[in-house]
């Protein structure tokens, strides 16, 4: 009997690879199918798609978090570069 | 921080000389986490506030002070990555080249050539948004990708920029972006799952 599985011919990388151009483009129904087909059966290219919707989520979220996180402990300019953009500003100010 | 030197009147700027010291670092962080090389980010945060030194007149208080320069650097990021992207010859993207991490990727039903297998995450992304040593992690995860890869990511994903903004920025075409985007997510999944959810499995492993 022909497995199931058998007649799910994508590859857990080209599902990967359907699952980022969704992100980008509209699938044909064929891949939706076929993608939809392959969730189903194949739990690390659920989590695969999972992960990588936290992970957009938290890009997305970046710019909200140097706002929380400014006072405390990140990347600082240098005092050489503080001061050279002091003076840059203040030549251009004259 | 900011508050000190806002005036009463929203409609205008503060002092330019405190301009450095209120928002110098505000600005820096997110270049950096942009750009990913200091010097250029310092750069960029010298040419923002000297083109808002230029365009004050034009501050309107429509918005903060703050979201004022950010949207201004932003946009000499942009501009900045364009001339980039102009100057630099465009290498030819095989559909089939493989990415280092493509050779990671399973083939049919998690059996993958290295055994590795993708593992849950323990996540509550509310919490996980708070850590600051994750924001450092994510930072390290996309230094590490070639810059061209890591800038279609954050200019979809961040500034969410569509498709033909980005292709026009990086001279690329969609199905170039396309593939460099599928490897971008598979490096950052496959960088953090390592250097931070920790969870890459053996086989073996039930899950």
């Amino acid at each position: 009997m022909k497995r199931i599985a058998d007649m799910a011919a994508l590859s857990c990388k080209a599902a990967t690879r359907l699952a980022s151009d969704r992100m980008e483009r509209r699938l044909t129904w064929g891949e939706r199918i076929g993608l939809g087909f392959h969730k189903a059966m194949c739990l690390f290219c659920r989590r695969w798609v999972a992960q990588t919707e936290l992970l957009h989520q938290a890009v997305r979220a970046y710019d909200q978090a140097v706002e929380r996180h400014l006072d405390s402990d990140g990347p600082r300019l240098s005092p050489e570069a503080r001061e050279h953009i002091k003076a840059a500003l203040r030549a251009s100010h004259e | 921080m900011s508050d000190a030197n806002e005036q009463a009147d929203p409609r205008s700027l503060s002092d330019p000389g405190q301009w450095v010291e209120a928002y110098g670092d505000y600005l820096y962080r997110h270049a950096l986490f942009r750009l990913r090389d200091s010097e250029r980010a310092q750069d960029m945060v010298q040419e923002t506030l000297l083109a808002a030194l230029r365009a004050r007149d034009r501050f309107a208080g429509r918005s903060s002070e703050r979201t004022w320069l950010l949207g201004i650097l932003k946009h000499k990021i942009i501009d900045h990555l364009r001339v980039q992207y102009r100057e630099r010859p465009i290498s030819e993207f095989q559909e089939d080249e493989g990415d280092q991490t493509d050779e990671e990727l399973f083939n049919r039903f998690g059996h993958g050539k290295s055994g590795v297998h993708i593992g849950a995450w323990q996540a509550d992304p509310a919490k996980l948004l708070e850590q600051k040593d994750f924001w450092r992690t994510l930072e390290q995860c996309l230094r590490a990708m070639p810059p061209r890869m890591a800038e279609a990511f954050t200019l979809r994903t961040l500034e969410e920029m569509n498709t033909d903004e980005v292709c026009n920025i990086l001279r690329v075409t969609a199905t170039n972006l396309n593939v460099m985007l599928f490897r971008a997510r598979n490096r950052l999944r496959r960088c953090l799952e390592i250097n931070w959810f920790q969870t890459a499995t053996q086989p073996g492993d039930r899950r």
